[in-house]
């Protein structure tokens, strides 16, 4: 099986490069983008199977994005999720309700991370299959 | 022709009448009404004058009528009386059924006549036999008394009108509020007596004092809500601002625990510096905010010395020499060289100027402008300015500025961060040393921030006003 491919889109350069270490040191294919507008080049050119999305970005922002992203066909099937500080009560049930598959607060937990992110994974394929 | 009698009548209802207009809305209209005269129907025209009451939030309608007859000069006396105690009827309904009691004071004596309904303005279920201007003013509530007195007096001297609305004790210790309205009759050209009205109008005050409660529950509801709304926005955005610098402390901890990365190499050095960095991000935060809760409860202290204005503005560019450089933004100070002997807390001049400098350069593009610059102004202050070529901020956004919690953009798109914090903590800094602060702008072309600040701070020892 090829290892999964995951898009990192945040602004904050920390937060990418610290995702992108973890994941990478378990297998996954990473890339990354900064702002809304780098994410839909990359998600042409690197086709991932899921985007972890920063919720706060300049310009466009992460729910934004991911309401593009849901409308086109071609898009459908990638996994979608909220990768964000917003963490009070009610955040996470914002971003589902907004159409995201999954939601993974900062700080994240390095030891557990990329597996909380493969699951959103398995749990997305498991529904189509299902 | 008209008799003397009828005459008179009708000049007295007129007269009350009259006293009302002056207050109120006043009518006037010419009538025409077919009248039966003996044997014969006339046709006449009437004037009739008619003053609308506003009382106890009921529409009372005085009418007076004054028949000044134009077709016909000559009418019955028996035609005239017949009209006249259709007045006085008239006018009896509108006073009975506004409830208005009926006075009449005789100003060389203080003698007064009145009514029952008069009488139960003051609490009394019976006509009261002893009744004169001293027992008026002993019912009035001992408050009110003086103005009320006052009042008489006056409209008696000057022969005016008077007007009281006050509050008077009922035998059973209640109080009530009376409206009591007068006017000098002009008897037989001697002015002696002054005619007048009364009605308890505590109803009326009671609605409006419920009126208003209620005006100022509501407002004070409303600013409630926003005031919780904007300390939860406040609270979400420090929580997301917490976390962040948070994210790359633990996260870059937990790698170099878990021996992801080798140590000593760069990538090992690399990510302890993004732990320190990020730790000291989130000081400046929690600093800022313990100030902002120090100057909301006025527990502020500040440490006045003499202050060289030129040094500490280049130390601070010196400070904040890397964000400038990153972004090639040329940097001046122009201080006014008379401005001198500036005896100020110097580390909270610097917050303030750092404050200002850091939005500055934070939304002022690569290769702009950021100029410093400082005059004296009037005889104690002098004032500071923070020039930018940034991207200016919309009118409707400056009276935000400034506010606590207030973030110009709120979104998530939001382009720059922040805690909605540095410039409200500016304006309490400087409000807090008696000084000021503002700003103007152009959108597009850049702003200008200011601080005017005493010269000589006298720090005030605490307690004192």
């Amino acid at each position: 099986m090829n290892s999964p491919r995951v898009l990192i889109v945040d602004d904050n350069a920390l937060n990418v490069e610290l995702a992108r270490v973890v994941l990478q040191a378990a297998g996954v294919a990473v890339d990354c983008a900064a702002d809304a507008n780098q994410a839909v080049d990359q998600i042409t050119a690197f086709e991932p199977d899921l985007i972890l999305m920063d919720i706060q970005m300049p310009g466009m922002d992460g729910l934004e994005l991911m309401r593009r992203l849901k409308a086109s066909p071609q898009n459908q099937g990638i996994v979608v999720v909220a990768f964000t500080a917003y963490a009070m009560n009610g955040d996470q049930a914002k971003m589902r309700e907004a159409g995201c598959d999954g939601y993974i607060a900062k700080p994240i937990d390095v030891a557990t991370f990329t597996a909380t992110v493969l699951s959103f994974l398995d749990a997305h394929q498991g529904i189509r299959r299902a | 022709m008209s008799t003397p009698r009828t005459d008179s009548d009708v000049a007295g209802a007129l007269s009350l009448v009259a006293q009302l207009h002056r207050q109120t809305d006043y009518m006037r209209a010419e009538l025409r009404h077919l009248r039966q005269d003996m044997a014969q129907v006339r046709t006449e025209f009437s004037e009739t004058h008619g003053a609308r009451m506003l009382e106890a939030n009921e529409n009372l309608v005085l009418a007076a009528l004054r028949s000044e007859t134009m077709a016909e000069t000559a009418v019955s006396d028996l035609g005239e009386l017949q009209c006249a105690s259709q007045r006085d009827a008239l006018l009896r309904l509108a006073i009975d059924s506004a409830n208005i009691g009926e006075w009449e004071m005789d100003l060389s004596t203080g003698a007064m006549i009145h009514s029952l309904r008069h009488d139960m303005c003051f609490g009394h279920d019976e006509r009261q036999l002893e009744w004169s201007v001293d027992t008026f003013l002993k019912h009035v509530h001992p408050d009110d008394r003086d103005e009320v007195t006052q009042g008489l007096a006056q409209a008696t001297r000057q022969l005016s009108d008077w007007q009281a609305v006050c509050r008077v004790v009922w035998p059973d210790a209640s109080v009530h509020w009376i409206s009591i309205r007068g006017g000098i009759l002009h008897d037989s050209g001697h002015p002696a007596r002054l005619l007048g009205i009364i009605t308890d109008v505590t109803a009326v005050r009671q609605a409006e004092a419920s009126r208003k409660k209620l005006e100022s529950l509501e407002l004070e509801n409303h600013q409630m809500q926003e005031s919780s709304r904007l300390k939860n926005q406040f609270i979400s955005n420090m929580s997301h601002e917490l976390r962040t610098p948070l994210n790359a402390i633990i996260g870059f901890s937990d790698l170099l625990v878990m021996g992801l990365v080798p140590e000593g190499s760069p990538k090992h050095r690399e990510y302890l510096g993004h732990i320190g960095g990020s730790a000291r991000h989130l000081l400046h935060l929690i600093n800022d905010v313990l100030d902002m809760s120090k100057v909301e409860s006025g527990k502020f202290e500040f440490f006045p010395e003499p202050v060289d204005l030129q040094q500490l503005v280049s130390e601070l560019g010196d400070v904040l020499h890397t964000s400038l450089q990153r972004k090639s933004i040329q940097f001046a100070i122009k201080i006014d060289e008379a401005l001198k002997s500036l005896v100020i807390d110097p580390a909270r001049l610097k917050q303030v100027l750092y404050n200002y400098l850091s939005n500055a350069i934070k939304f002022t593009p690569s290769g702009g402008h950021v100029t410093v610059s400082a005059h004296a102004e009037g005889p104690d202050q002098f004032r500071l300015e923070v020039e930018d070529t940034g991207i200016g901020i919309a009118p409707d956004d400056l009276p935000r500025l400034f506010v606590d919690f207030q973030q110009l953009d709120a979104s998530y798109s939001k382009l720059h961060q922040g805690t909605g914090l540095g410039l409200a903590l500016t304006r309490r800094l400087a409000e807090a040393q008696g000084g000021s602060v503002g700003v103007r702008s152009t959108l597009g072309l850049g702003s200008v921030f200011h601080v005017v600040l005493d010269r000589v701070h006298q720090a005030q020892p605490r307690g004192s006003a």
